[in-house]
């Protein structure tokens, strides 16, 4: 009679334990979803969205394509920077110094990429036909393009730095000269002083 | 997702609270799409399809950079910085789709030119940062550093302008225009130790 209850118990907790196991697991699974997308706002996706919803007045379709474009390219770079991370990424998981949930929440993103160029994809083929095919070739070149850009403000901000610079530079140097000038005159009043005080 | 609050005012694209193109209180920025728009126009609202380049502009600049050099060679440095200013403004302002890599060789070219303006007016803190923007744009290429080591002379960072004068020294082994600098600054290294 014992051993068959000591049985049922055994079973029995046996069961509490999975289910109490598979609950927490569950909350887990659910945490990694709810969990920060790898990447923030997409903001020119928003953008873009916002525009087609314009009524009074409505967006002109040159409007639309530039914010169509400006998705595109925000679009690849966050593809570069995905390919970047993945190779980071398995190292580290090789390594074991992160988990595993990393690589699922990584998985999931880039499949929201993937869905999010698709949609590019299509809206593009909406202006024209065929435009889908190259739009993202064009956005990797603005991308490239755009970095170039960016010189143009650094080179005002630049001739500003260093021009403060030079004039410490040069504030110094004259003050260098300064001193040893007047060293090279002391030197040369010496020796009358001792002769004088001999 | 959360939506964007924007409205069209004039035909730009601005913030909804406030009607600008760059709002920090919005914290949102349309310049971006404002701009792309404009170049737009210049397609006649057609697609860009990859690798078009309106041949207008390049001629514009290709003017105004010859203006430059005509300048530069009648010893009027002053011109000639304007009209290299004009063309690199120019040249920074092309649409975005255009290829990239026609606008780095297009603005080395105009920087490094700029960079020789200054220098022969002995400008070298503009000199300086010119020839550092081509050497970021064109690494390879021995002038860029050239310029960069006549401006560091001028700077009195002799010991910096040799370190660039032979890193240039290396991409062009037969600069001779690098090797006289490079004497050039050690004369200046030794006559600073002297005093």
């Amino acid at each position: 009679m014992g051993s068959v209850w000591l049985a049922v118990i055994y079973i029995g907790g046996w069961i509490l334990s999975m289910r109490v196991f598979g609950y927490f697991w569950k909350n887990r699974k659910l945490a990694i979803n709810d969990a920060e997308p790898w990447f923030g706002e997409h903001v020119a996706r928003n953008q873009y969205i916002a525009l087609l919803q314009q009524t009074e007045p409505e967006a002109t379709e040159t409007q639309l394509m530039a914010a169509l474009l400006r998705r595109a390219m925000e679009d690849v770079v966050r593809v570069l920077s995905m390919r970047e991370d993945k190779q980071v990424l398995s190292n580290l998981v090789k390594q074991g110094t992160v988990g595993d949930d990393i690589m699922a929440q990584f998985a999931l993103s880039e499949k929201e990429l993937e869905a999010e160029i698709m949609a590019v994809i299509e809206e593009a083929n909406t202006f024209k036909e065929g435009w889908g095919q190259t739009i993202l070739q064009s956005a990797s070149e603005m991308v490239m393009h755009e970095k170039t850009k960016q010189l143009q403000k650094e080179l005002a901000t630049r001739k500003e730095e260093e021009a403060r610079k030079q004039a410490h530079r040069d504030q110094r140097k004259e003050q260098n000269k300064a001193l040893k000038a007047k060293k090279s005159a002391d030197t040369k009043d010496q020796p009358a002083e001792k002769v004088a005080a001999a | 997702m959360s939506t964007v609050d924007l409205q069209i005012y004039n035909d730009k694209v601005v913030c909804g609270k406030h009607k600008k193109e760059v709002c920090s209180e919005c914290n949102q920025s349309f310049i971006e799409i404002n701009d792309l728009t404009r170049h737009l126009k210049s397609t006649n609202g057609q697609v860009p399809p990859p690798g078009a380049v309106l041949p207008l502009r390049s001629q514009q600049i290709a003017k105004m950079r010859e203006d430059g050099n005509t300048h530069f060679r009648a010893q009027r440095h002053q011109e000639a910085i304007a009209a290299y200013t004009n063309a690199i403004n120019i040249a920074f302002d092309r649409p975005l789709w255009e290829p990239s890599q026609l606008a780095r060789e297009e603005l080395a070219v105009l920087l490094c030119n700029r960079s020789a303006a200054y220098i022969a007016r002995k400008e070298w803190v503009d000199a300086y940062v010119d020839a550092q923007g081509v050497i970021e744009l064109k690494r390879p290429w021995s002038k860029g550093h050239f310029r960069l080591g006549k401006a560091l002379i001028g700077m009195g960072r002799i010991a910096e302008a040799i370190e660039a004068l032979n890193l240039g020294l290396m991409f062009d082994p037969e600069a001779t225009e690098i090797q006289k600098a490079l004497k050039e600054a050690e004369t200046g290294l030794e006559a600073e130790e002297d005093e």
